[in-house]
């Protein structure tokens, strides 16, 4: 039971980070972003590529491949979404499925459909209580707060302040010398970061393939949701409890429910509660 | 002139509603613009802060012409707006939405706290609210929080959309003594909507829309006098 909760909290961290990336996305420029795992996903094979093929060490290859992260969402914001977003947005909506479509297929061109793995220094385990845990599940873990412990200090800096306003109201912060511009371009590179740092920890605990992305994108989509898709709290909560009750499920019930279990909560979720676990009524002045 | 609006046409989506406009505010005077409900008052402040665009005509501001910058660039070019409903945000603190005033001034900004505090002696009633959410704020609250918010930003004019709109007479009266006050003191100039003819008192000239064109425009006192003028077109 142990084991499932720790397995379960360190899965649940990558979701919940996938999460916080898209609802900080979603918050700043009302885009549900499906290439959001995408654009972290390729960033971590770079990474790999770093470390297996020109032997860097990883504490140099991870914050390169960081900031690959954060160039590759900034160009895409300013290069395929920011020209359409104020004509259509629904347009919006297919162009991030677009993207998705052509990151996955460029990481399928360029190291194939093969799982890697990618190397860390975290290797290894210790054991509390009887309980085996290993480096890699506390990495996990104490990544997830930190990111989630970070966006929290971040939302009370003047920028991080802007940002609430422009989610909250498109024009008034502007009258106020606020730059949409700027807002857009800040969410999308921290977002791009945080689904690199997601799909770098699970890359490194479990594998890397071309797969990971779509499978993180859901995983993402319903912590989200579960938690409101507004509330970062909501988001980060809602992804460790999909990841413990996805784990709990798996070794109870049977492991081919894993993925029944998180569409499952959702249903459920939502059925109550349709504004999600920490969601608050939207009021947006039009 | 600091403000010069001349032959000025916009509207929203193909629908035009200002059908020529001139109208200008001098450095630190108080003007006010007075019309009917669907006159097209909100609509020239809009086109004036850039979230309508100029279609034809021109605006200008301190010398500079404003048609095609976006409004944050008019905002940090010093022309202050408080939209009507007032633009407060509810998500966050009274202070926060006091603070981001402040991005109006660019980087660096110096001062802030200082300029804080001087706007708050004015407006008093902020000052145990601070720490509180902006939603929870009165309307009359929220009135000087969304002025002394376009404050903040040092701006050289500021456009207030029905300030008194939905408040009490006496609270009416109270916040046009301080933007009179604050006039006086920071030589700021003020560009007030209205259909409330007190604002004639604090006025130095005002403007008549009707129809999306100025139908009236002189001395502020002369306005008042002209009683068919004030049933006409005031509360
Ligand atoms: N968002 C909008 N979309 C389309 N038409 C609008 C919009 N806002 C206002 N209008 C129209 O533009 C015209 C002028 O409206 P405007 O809001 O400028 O008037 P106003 O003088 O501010 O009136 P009020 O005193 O009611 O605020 C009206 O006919 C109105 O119906
Ligand atoms: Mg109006």
């Amino acid at each position: 039971m142990w084991q499932q909760i720790i397995s379960g909290l360190q899965a649940g961290s990558w979701y919940s980070l996938m999460a916080l990336a898209m609802v900080l996305v979603l918050k700043a420029t009302d885009v549900p972003n499906f290439a959001m795992a995408e654009l972290g996903l390729f960033p971590a094979f770079c990474t790999w590529a770093l470390i297996d093929g020109a032997h860097l060490s990883w504490w140099l290859a991870v914050p390169i491949g960081l900031l690959i992260g954060v160039a590759l969402s900034v160009v895409v914001e300013r290069t395929a979404i920011r020209p359409i977003l104020a004509e259509n947005h629904f347009a919006t909506v297919l162009m991030t499925i677009a993207v998705f479509v052509v990151i996955n297929a460029v990481v399928q061109l360029v190291w194939g459909s093969e799982p890697r793995k990618i190397d860390s220094p975290f290797a290894g385990s210790f054991t509390v209580a009887g309980q085996v845990v290993a480096y890699e599940q506390l990495l996990s873990i104490a990544a997830g707060l930190a990111v989630m412990a970070g966006l929290i200090l971040f939302f009370r800096t003047p920028l991080g302040v802007r940002m609430q306003a422009i989610a909250e109201d498109r024009v008034t912060p502007r009258l106020l010398g606020v730059s949409v511009t700027t807002v857009f371009r800040t969410s999308w590179a921290l977002a791009g970061a945080i689904a690199t740092i997601a799909l770098l920890l699970q890359g490194q605990a479990s594998l890397l393939t071309d797969q990971n992305g779509s499978g993180l994108l859901i995983k993402g989509f319903v912590a989200a949701t579960l938690g409101g898709f507004s509330s970062i709290t909501g988001a980060f909560v809602g992804g460790l409890a999909l990841g413990v009750a996805e784990n709990l499920a798996g070794a109870y019930i049977s492991t081919s429910s894993k993925t029944a279990i998180a569409l499952l909560a959702i249903v459920v979720v939502l059925s109550i509660k349709p504004q999600g676990l920490f969601g608050r009524h939207q009021v947006r002045e039009v | 002139m600091l403000l010069s609006i001349r032959e000025l046409t916009s509207g929203y989506g193909r629908v035009p509603v200002l059908r020529g406009v001139d109208l200008d505010v001098a450095e630190g005077e108080i003007v006010a613009l007075l019309g009917v409900n669907g006159a097209g008052k909100t609509t020239t402040l809009r086109a004036v802060s850039g979230v309508l665009p100029t279609w034809s005509g021109s605006v200008s501001f301190d010398g500079a012409t404003l048609g095609g910058r976006p409004p944050e660039a008019r905002a940090r070019l010093g022309l202050g707006h408080v939209p009507e409903g007032r633009g407060i945000l509810s998500s966050l603190t009274v202070r926060q939405n006091l603070r981001l005033g402040a991005t109006a001034r660019g980087r660096g900004a110096r001062d802030v706290a200082q300029d804080e505090e001087r706007l708050l002696e004015v407006f008093d009633a902020l000052r145990d609210k601070l720490a509180a959410p902006a939603g929870s704020l009165s309307g009359g609250q929220q009135q000087m929080l969304a002025v002394a918010r376009a404050l903040l930003g040092r701006p050289r004019l500021v456009m207030v959309d029905e300030m008194s709109f939905g408040l009490a007479p006496i609270l009416v009266t109270q916040l046009l003594g301080l933007v009179a006050r604050l006039r006086a003191e920071s030589g700021t100039a003020f560009l007030l909507v209205e259909q409330n003819s007190a604002v004639l008192d604090i006025a130095d000239r005002a403007y008549v829309l009707a129809g999306g064109a100025v139908h009236t425009s002189g001395p502020a006192h002369e306005l008042a006098d002209s009683e068919n003028l004030v049933r006409a077109y005031l509360g």
